[in-house]
């Protein structure tokens, strides 16, 4: 790659992440498509401080966020123009988009080329590649010159077709068009304003483009004569720098509402041993619900005990709890900082989810999909992974649920991956694991505190009291409607 | 700007639909019975069903109530304005529905597959926008002449012969006129057109709109007489000396789509600008027909010799209802001789809430019906069934009914008590600051202790609240209740009310 990456110092993990992984803990909500992408390809080790350097960087120096900001915006022109390049039709609208390509790429070299020196390494050899650039003078006249003649190529956007029967002139007439003129009145009647719906793209025809050039003939010798000297300059690689300078925007705009939210922020520590603990972690995918209070918890995985279930009332936490753990982890892999107050994470080979999934199972049934997936994380977790299973096997009777579950927890529990499992299933306290369970406050009416501890047994579920669902006892109404002390 | 009859200064769209108090005035309007009131005076039409609405959204202040009196008066005077507005406004009502539905069919074979035919479609779609356009904007002067033919008073009917005037002077919608003059031939086929284009920096066409719409030279002695009226009315057009290239014959495609581009971006913006227009008076026939219905009020009242006058509107803090003969409109309704009706008089002030009870069949329910029926029609302009009347504007009119008339199962007593419950913990919910609620032998379905323990909570909760209520019961609350603000009233057996005490 004759650009450097600024995801990687040299390659990849070569594990890649399941993308419904990131959809069942919800990190979809915060990250794109693209960046989502860009963080399945799991990074070496190595490289997480590499990017929590970066990404340090960027918070607390917001005027090369900015940069960044803008590089993305090119980014975005780059590809398109690039798309239509593939696609021109003659050499005229080939010499004209190429222009506005190279413009585009001397703005981004340009504003690369400003980044600061002292910026993480990952940063600064990608600043120092444009740098290099910069004082190149062959490439200083490539940019001076594209950019001259994009403003120049201007003066050719803006024609007017005149068309009777099949016959069909070209000219520069920039009159008042109708829907100008009914603008015009609408604005002076004071109605709402209004715009065309449609977005309109027609491609010129080949013949048009040359009429085109005929109209403007300088202009398009101009563009001619660049493309002849320029043609081989343009290097595709830069276009990869689009979802990688996604990725940390999305994830600084991430890290900034979760400081908005008031909640704590943490670089995780690299765990030399078997180990995931993490003190006070929020579930950031509450965030996405307004007015909602987040409940920290913490999280603690050890050579020990690397296998938990997790049980409790419905609607008490459980699935919050796992997924604020699958996204620490997978921020942690990405070089992110997590949503916690301490966290020391291992590097996991890779992270995998098994949610319920509806829609997913095929003929055989759910519950065959269900080990069909099953068997599929059995046969990748590779004893260093994390493991997060919900209501696995919730599609089958108990018994057989169960006995699938036993013979599931005795895989996992000796091979080096950490497991959390929800369930609901009695009958599990011969798997000889640890459980874990939501507490439920049963001296204020069962109340659900979000809260997560050691529990030997269940915790049963309660019912609501009628009376008071309905709110209209004394009690109730005095505080709901307490009335002015004076004057009653 | 929407013109309204209903509202003064009307600025936005009012959308009786949307209210958050629909479901509880849904309730007031079927416990006080005024929808069967409503459709009987309008034999079930749609004026019933629309009056329905403007009487579950009652008024909030003076201003806008005696804007509606006054035109109903108005009215009342010049019955035949309000046919010749409703004859008016019948053809509007279908105008724009009738456009949307004749562009439908322009698709009625499906959607055409070649450049040609997508062009014939969308200049066919233009062309009846074009006339939509037209005949919206030719309302103004029909409204304008029909109200100037008679003598009104009210601020709502004056101001829309001034509006209309106005909007016939208007040089922006008359240039919205002439544009859409533009396009009456049959087919596309029959002008010449110029379009100017904006390309992108890959060359691709981002907008194509209409500069010019020629028509080619019409053969018929119509298009010959269009032409000799033109040239008699206007200058020649200076000399155009733009460079051109030309590019010949073209049957290509592009160009076809860039013309179909640019009729559609017109097709559209005109359509929006004629849909706003419509918008003026878009809801005015539903209008005419609410003072249909308060038309046909008045009539049924005076051919029964029954009185009935406009209420005075009092602020919300003056806090009180003073009816002086009220009756029962259904009664009447249901063929009762108005000599036979007993009217009593009601004087409400000065209190948090009133009690009322009274052997069977006494008028209980009669009169708690009336009270609330005289608010309701009050609030919305028309008259009330009563020789006098002086009431305070609510916030709210809320209702619990516990009638026969629901579809409780009456051996399923739990189910019906909690039914009731959950009816006045959603009247709780909304309750405001001079809102009024109306409670009708609620919480009788348990038993009459508890159930008068429950109420009596719940009554002092709406007094805390500022709201005010009246309970018809049979429950102990009487005695339940000691404060100085509540009225207690009793029915004796000649459909009376005797005033027991204000504690």
């Amino acid at each position: 790659m004759s650009y450097p990456s600024l995801l990687f110092s040299d390659r990849a993990s070569g594990v890649r992440v399941e993308p419904h992984v990131f959809e069942d803990v919800k990190l979809t909500a915060f990250f794109s498509e693209e960046s989502v992408g860009a963080m399945r390809i799991l990074c070496r080790p190595e490289d997480i401080p590499l990017r929590q350097e970066l990404l340090r960087f960027l918070s607390e120096d917001p005027a090369s966020g900015r940069t960044l900001q803008e590089l993305s915006g090119i980014t975005v022109e780059l590809q398109r123009l690039h798309a239509a390049l593939q696609d021109v039709k003659c050499e005229n609208e080939r010499h004209y988009v190429f222009v506005g390509l190279m413009a585009a790429v001397a703005d981004f070299a340009e504003k690369a080329a400003g980044l600061p020196k002292e910026s993480g390494a990952l940063l600064r050899r990608f600043g120092a590649r444009f740098r290099a650039d910069a004082a190149n003078p062959e490439w200083s006249r490539l940019a001076e010159r594209a950019r001259s003649l994009r403003e120049k190529a201007e003066i050719a956007r803006r024609e007017t077709f005149r068309m009777a029967g099949d016959n069909l002139w070209m000219r520069p007439d920039y009159r008042e068009s109708y829907v100008d003129r009914l603008l015009r009145c609408a604005d002076e009647l004071g109605l709402e304003p209004m715009r065309p719906r449609r977005d309109v793209s027609l491609r010129l025809d080949a013949r048009m483009v040359n009429a085109l050039a005929r109209l403007h003939p300088e202009a398009f010798l101009a563009f001619r004569e660049f493309y002849t000297e320029f043609g081989g300059k343009f290097d595709e690689t830069i276009l990869s720098y689009r979802f990688e300078l996604n990725f940390y925007l999305e994830a600084l705009a991430l890290m900034e509402r979760i400081r908005a939210a008031g909640l704590p922020l943490c670089w995780p520590e690299t765990s030399s041993r078997r180990r995931l603990e993490i003190r006070e972690l929020y579930d950031i995918s509450l965030l996405l619900k307004e007015g909602v209070s987040i409940v920290p918890n913490d999280a603690l995985f050890t050579e020990e005990e690397p296998f938990f279930f997790l049980t409790g009332a419905n609607g008490g936490g459980k699935t919050t709890y796992l997924r604020a753990i699958g996204i620490a982890v997978l921020l942690y892999l990405s070089g992110c900082p997590v949503c916690a107050e301490t966290a020391e994470i291992r590097p996991f080979r890779s992270v995998f989810t098994h949610f319920p999934k509806d829609e997913r199972f095929e003929a055989d049934g759910r519950y065959a999909d269900e080990q069909k997936r099953v068997g599929g994380i059995l046969a990748s977790h590779g004893g260093d992974s994390l493991i997060l299973l919900n209501e696995t096997y919730s599609t089958t009777n108990e018994e057989l649920a169960v006995s699938s579950t036993l013979e599931l927890t005795e895989k996992l529990k000796s091979s080096g991956s950490f497991t959390l499992y929800i369930t609901h299933q009695r009958g599990l306290e011969s798997a000889g694991v640890p459980f874990l369970s939501v507490i439920v406050d049963a001296r204020d009416q069962n109340r659900r505190t979000y809260r997560i501890a050691r529990r030997k047994e269940f915790e049963s579920s309660f019912a609501l009291d009628i009376l008071r669902r309905y709110s209209l006892d004394e009690e109730s109404l005095i505080r709901r409607f307490p009335g002015e002390e004076a004057g009653a | 700007m929407k013109f309204s009859l209903l509202f003064p200064a009307e600025e936005e769209t009012r959308e009786f639909s949307v209210t958050p108090y629909r479901e509880a005035m849904e309730e007031t309007v079927y416990d006080l019975s005024v929808d069967k009131a409503v459709l009987e005076l309008c034999s079930g039409g749609e004026e019933g069903r629309y009056t329905l609405e403007v009487l579950k959204n009652p008024l909030k202040t003076v201003e806008e109530i005696e804007y509606r009196q006054a035109v109903l008066l108005d009215f009342v005077g010049n019955p035949h304005l309000l046919e010749e507005l409703q004859e008016i406004f019948k053809n509007y009502d279908t105008l724009q529905s009738d456009w949307r539905e004749m562009q439908t069919g322009i698709y009625t074979y499906g959607v055409p597959q070649t450049s040609g035919g997508i062009l014939d479609a969308t200049y066919e779609a233009l062309k009846l926008t074009a006339a939509f356009a037209r005949k919206t904007v030719s309302y103004f002067r029909s409204v304008y002449e029909t109200v100037g033919k008679y003598e009104v008073t009210s601020q709502g009917l004056r101001g829309i012969r001034e509006y209309c005037r106005e909007m016939m002077e208007n040089r922006s919608l008359d240039e919205i006129g002439s544009i859409s003059a533009l396009f009456e031939r049959e087919t596309v086929a029959q002008y010449r057109f110029k379009v100017r284009t904006e390309t992108d920096d890959t060359l691709r066409i981002v907008s194509a709109s209409l500069q010019e719409a020629l028509e080619l030279e019409d053969a018929s002695l119509a298009g010959k007489m269009k032409r000799l009226a033109a040239k008699l009315t206007k200058t020649a057009p200076p000399p155009d000396d733009t460079p051109e290239v030309d590019m010949g014959e073209f049957h290509l495609e592009t160009a076809r789509s860039i013309l179909n581009e640019a009729l559609y971006e017109l097709y559209t913006v005109l359509g929006g600008i004629a849909g706003n227009i419509y918008e003026f008076f878009r809801g005015l026939s539903g209008e005419l027909g609410f003072y249909d219905t308060g038309l046909r009020f008045v009539r049924r009242l005076a051919e029964a010799g029954a009185p009935f006058c406009m209420p005075k509107l009092l602020p919300g803090e003056d806090d009180c209802f003073r009816a002086k003969g009220l009756y029962d409109l259904h009664l009447l309704l249901e063929g009762m001789p108005i000599g036979d009706i007993v009217r009593n008089d009601v004087r409400i002030e000065n209190c948090d809430g009133t009690l009322i009870r009274g052997a069977n069949s006494t008028g209980k329910t009669c009169t708690i019906r009336s009270i609330g029926a005289l608010i309701l029609f009050a609030q919305a302009g028309f008259p009330v069934c009563a020789e006098s009347a002086e009431v305070s504007l609510r916030e709210m009119l809320f209702c619990q009914f516990s009638s026969a008339e629901k579809d409780f199962d009456a051996s399923d007593a739990a189910g019906r008590f909690e039914g009731e419950v959950k009816e006045v913990a959603a009247i709780l919910r909304q309750v405001t600051p001079q809102s009024l609620v109306l409670f009708n032998e609620t919480f009788q379905t348990t038993s009459y202790a508890e159930g008068a323990a429950g109420m009596v909570h719940i009554l002092e909760a709406l007094s805390r609240a500022g709201s005010r209520y009246i309970f018809v019961t049979h429950m102990p609350v009487f005695d339940r209740m000691s404060s100085p603000r509540v009225l207690k009233l009793e029915f004796g057996r000649d459909y009376r009310i005797t005033r027991l005490e204000k504690c």
